[in-house]
């Protein structure tokens, strides 16, 4: 029993119980497609968490390294006809590497040079895939195929979620159990005081580094399985407004905390759906995006460790109110 | 032999000089205070010794004595991140606890550079790690069974009294194995009574554990009680250094610094 | 020859405009120690705004005016509605705000103007002059000088007068400003009110190149941070000179190596300062107090 305690077996039981449900109830492909994009936010989510929620720091490019993984796991599976399993890794280590030079540079100032830095990048990118033609084929768009691994094809949308949550649960073990270790205590010890962490011998360049390379290998990952899913991508997919909504994601659902990273996916994917079911307000251009936004705001404002941790919120304003109450008698 | 050495150390921010040709050693094993009225630039010296600041000049020597071995570092070679790994541990005047993690994990993070385990065999919880976890979570017990404030282990660090909090830095520090232990004002919001039992743990700290300490404290108490050897500063400037009685005979810092209020330590 | 001449005005007028959204962002991240990521959506909703005004009215000159005055109310209320609330929370949780008014900005501009690429007309309609065998547009040369004197008014201001003095005071310790009676918060609005106001001059005069659409401050957005940094963020003339430089500097590259990459090289341009001088050209760099 003590075993279903941990956090890891947890992930991995609500992971199976998942991805049997659409076997037994059917549920329509459109929605398929939804579930399956919920799945993948929320890796990229998980990644850019650790960053922004752990770390504290902002990135305004993480859309590029997603796309990155996504063109990457294109070609290494098209015309380099590699094992899809090698070309997820690759998909997540090559952005890794990116972001690692990206962050040598950016992460020894303060906060605001890696947002601007990162923000260029982000466009810098999208611009090269818009003209680097040999690799991303422009506007004309890149074609992948449905991911294989040891022969076994991953043709229908029910497959697909079963390997998508595989891959995420992993992804989620790896997470918690580095930010239950050293490195984990380093983060926060960073992010709680400064100079306290230095003097305990904590190198704050290089776990801002670390927590800037998980995020990007995170973001290829994602970028490379949404490649498979899709099955065809173009530039105009890896531009700010990704980058924005995955902010959001995180500050919506709940910064560091890997719940909060899935929350924040399912509400990013899923507003929209229902604005759209909303007669009357489906009218109005753009209004998930303004919403998105507007939430965002006010999760900083007024709820900011997100929808995932609501309740503590209450349950600590409710304590709060009692204890002033007690006081005043 | 010297653990600290001091020398001419100069440090000016923007047009004011801060410390000026600051000279002064601490002795090994020794328990050592710097005293001086307020904005005399004491935790400036601490800060340029813990590598928080440069200065502009001087010299700084920390010698650790190992095994039977005598190594001398010079301190301006190493980044703030680094001194603690030659012996050098330092706790903060405002206390400058990890809100986030348990009073354990505070703890533990003191251990981190002797923590075993890189990012790969932390992420797949490799038998390694668990072990190291393990070890770590024992030493970090230990030092808080020392400091008698074990029951608080899984409590949040921020959620403890003041005093605790105090002894919690304190525990975090004495983690590291420190040869030099740096303490910012560590009676500061202490009463009478946490103050003489914090004095009987610094010594016992020393006693039990030939750990230097060297601090800075406006109690004069403490410091008169407890410290072996005495710098005053006054200005960035030193005033004079010596045992207690003759710090508390020295006109210059009866001027400077003890005034009429003080003179039931004056014996 | 005539090629580099031209090149050059073409980028001391883009460079107008980097300019006058560099000094918008600095003079704000200054005083209110925030990072406005949401200048370029505003500006680009205020040129909208011009664009409406102009297809009302038909005249240009209250299009104009009309559209900074809404500038400065635009940018007081945001301020008040999003930033005042927030001014105790940490650094990133600031830049996260204004990160999300992009989203409601840009979002509402979609939703109120629609998603087209509209055409805005030039702010001077003369002809082009030939000098010397160099086709120069009027439009330019005004652009140019519209920037200079907004600058030299605007530096006048902050070097030689009391609102200066307490601009400058507040940019360097805002505590220290507030024990000494200046109303800091009426700074706040202030700088608020000046920078949106130059968002949106840069956002109309540069209308007739991008069309007035939802993405048309992109570019001058992007640049106006690079010209930041590389003028330097604890400076209000560093960015000014930063933009200018970097206008023809961008257009240099577009016309001598290549056109397609320009912003990816010019990209690496910033890399390159944030590894040689983070600071910028006019940047100090100041011992933190621990």
């Amino acid at each position: 029993m003590k075993h279903l305690q941990s956090k890891p077996v947890q992930y991995v039981l609500l992971g199976l119980v998942f991805s049997v449900i659409p076997y037994i109830i059917p549920i329509p492909q459109s929605t398929m497609t939804i579930l399956n994009t919920v799945v993948i936010y929320a890796m990229i989510a998980l990644g850019f968490n650790i960053l922004l929620g752990y770390a504290g720091q902002i990135s305004l490019g993480h859309a590029a390294f997603m796309g990155l993984g996504a063109y990457l796991s294109a070609y290494l599976t098209g015309k380099l006809a590699l094992p899809f399993l090698l070309s997820l890794l690759l998909s997540g280590l090559i952005p890794m590497l990116i972001g690692i030079m990206l962050g040598l540079i950016a992460l020894r100032l303060e906060g605001h040079y890696l947002a601007i830095a990162t923000l260029g990048f982000g466009v810098a990118v999208q611009q090269i895939f818009v003209e680097w033609l040999a690799f991303t084929n422009g506007y004309s768009g890149v074609r992948a195929k449905y991911p294989s691994i040891f022969g076994f094809e991953f043709r229908s949308r029910e497959s697909f979620f079963v390997l998508a949550i595989a891959v995420l649960v992993l992804l989620c073990i790896f997470a918690y159990n580095l930010l239950k270790a050293k490195t984990g205590r380093a983060i926060l010890a960073m992010r709680d005081s400064v100079s306290a962490a230095q003097a305990m011998g904590i190198n704050i360049y290089k776990y801002k580094l670390v927590a800037f390379a998980l995020s990007a290998f995170y973001a290829g990952i994602a970028g490379s399985m949404y490649m498979h899913l899709i099955r065809f991508t173009e530039p105009t997919q890896w531009g700010i407004g990704l980058s924005l909504n995955l902010l959001a994601m995180v500050v919506i659902g709940g910064l560091a905390s890997i719940g909060g990273s899935i929350v924040g996916s399912v509400f990013l994917v899923l507003a929209p759906e229902i604005i759209k079911e909303v007669p009357g307000l489906a009218d109005i251009k753009n209004l998930s995006y303004i919403l998105t936004g507007a939430t965002m705001v006010l999760a900083i404002m007024f709820f900011p460790h997100g929808l995932a941790r609501l309740g503590m919120q209450w349950r600590s304003y409710l304590s709060k109110r009692k204890k002033n109450a007690a006081v005043n008698i | 032999m010297n653990i600290l050495w001091v020398e001419d150390l100069s440090i000016s921010f923007g047009g004011l000089k801060a410390i000026d040709n600051l000279s002064f050693a601490v002795e090994e094993k020794s328990i050592y205070g710097l005293i001086g009225p307020n904005g005399a630039g004491k935790t400036t010296v601490f800060n340029c010794i813990s590598r928080f600041y440069t200065p502009d000049t001087g010299k700084l020597l920390f010698r650790s004595r190992v095994n039977g071995t005598i190594k001398e570092y010079n301190l301006l070679d190493f980044a703030v991140h680094q001194v603690i790994g030659i012996g050098l541990a330092r706790t903060f005047q405002n206390v400058e606890l990890f809100k986030s993690l348990t009073v354990l994990e505070n703890l533990m993070v003191g251990e981190h550079i002797r923590t075993q385990g890189g990012i790969l065999s932390q992420g797949f919880n490799l038998p390694k790690v668990r072990k190291e976890e393990k070890r770590v979570r024992e030493k970090a017990m230990q030092v808080l069974d020392f400091l008698g404030i074990a029951h608080t282990a899984s409590q949040l660090a921020v959620s403890q009294p003041y005093g605790i909090q105090k002894l919690i830095e304190l525990g975090r520090a004495l983690l590291s194995e420190p040869r030099l232990l740096i303490l910012d004002e560590p009676a500061a919001g202490m009463d009478h009574t946490e103050t003489e039992e914090l004095a009987g743990r610094i010594r016992q700290i020393r006693d039990e554990f030939g750990i230097t300490i060297f601090l800075v404290e406006h109690d004069m108490g403490l410091v008169m009680d407890i410290c072996e050897k005495i710098c005053a500063i006054s200005f960035g400037k030193k005033l004079a250094e010596g045992t207690p009685q003759e710090i508390q005979n020295n006109p210059a810092v009866q001027e400077a610094y003890l005034g009429k209020g003080d003179e039931e330590y004056a014996s | 020859m005539e090629m580099f001449w031209q090149t050059t005005i073409a980028g001391l007028e883009t460079g107008s405009l980097y300019a006058l959204a560099a000094l918008g962002l600095v003079l704000i991240f200054r005083t209110s120690d925030i990072i406005n990521f949401a200048q370029g959506d505003m500006a680009m909703f205020s040129t909208f705004v011009a664009f409406t005004l102009f297809n009302y009215t038909g005249s240009y000159p209250v299009a104009f005016i009309g559209a900074l005055v809404f500038a400065a109310i635009f940018g007081f209320l945001m301020e008040r509605v999003f930033i005042r609330p927030a001014s105790k929370a940490n650094l990133v949780s600031k830049m996260i705000i204004t990160l999300g008014m992009i989203m409601i900005v840009g979002g509402l501009a979609g939703a109120v103007f629609g998603t087209d690429s509209l055409y805005f007309r030039k702010a001077l309609l003369a002809d082009n002059i030939t000098l010397g065998g160099i086709v120069v547009q009027p439009n330019a040369l005004f652009i140019i000088s519209l920037t200079l004197v907004i600058m030299a008014v605007l530096f006048y201001v902050i070097n030689r007068t009391k609102v200066g003095i307490a601009i400058r005071a507040t940019a360097q310790n805002e505590n220290t400003a507030r024990l000494m009676g200046i109303p800091v918060l009426r700074i706040y609005s202030l700088s608020w009110i000046i920078a949106t106001v130059l968002g949106a001059t840069a956002g109309i005069l540069v209308a007739p190149t991008t069309n007035v659409s939802i993405n048309m401050m992109a570019e001058i957005h992007l640049k106006s941070f690079i010209a930041t940094v590389l003028g330097g963020f604890n400076s209000f003339i560093g960015p000014v000179v930063g933009g200018f430089i970097l206008g023809v500097l961008d257009n240099m590259v577009g016309l001598y190596i290549s056109l397609k990459w320009k912003t990816v090289i010019v990209y690496g341009l910033l890399i390159i300062i944030l590894i040689v001088k983070p600071t910028g050209l006019f940047g100090q760099v100041h011992r933190k107090k621990v």
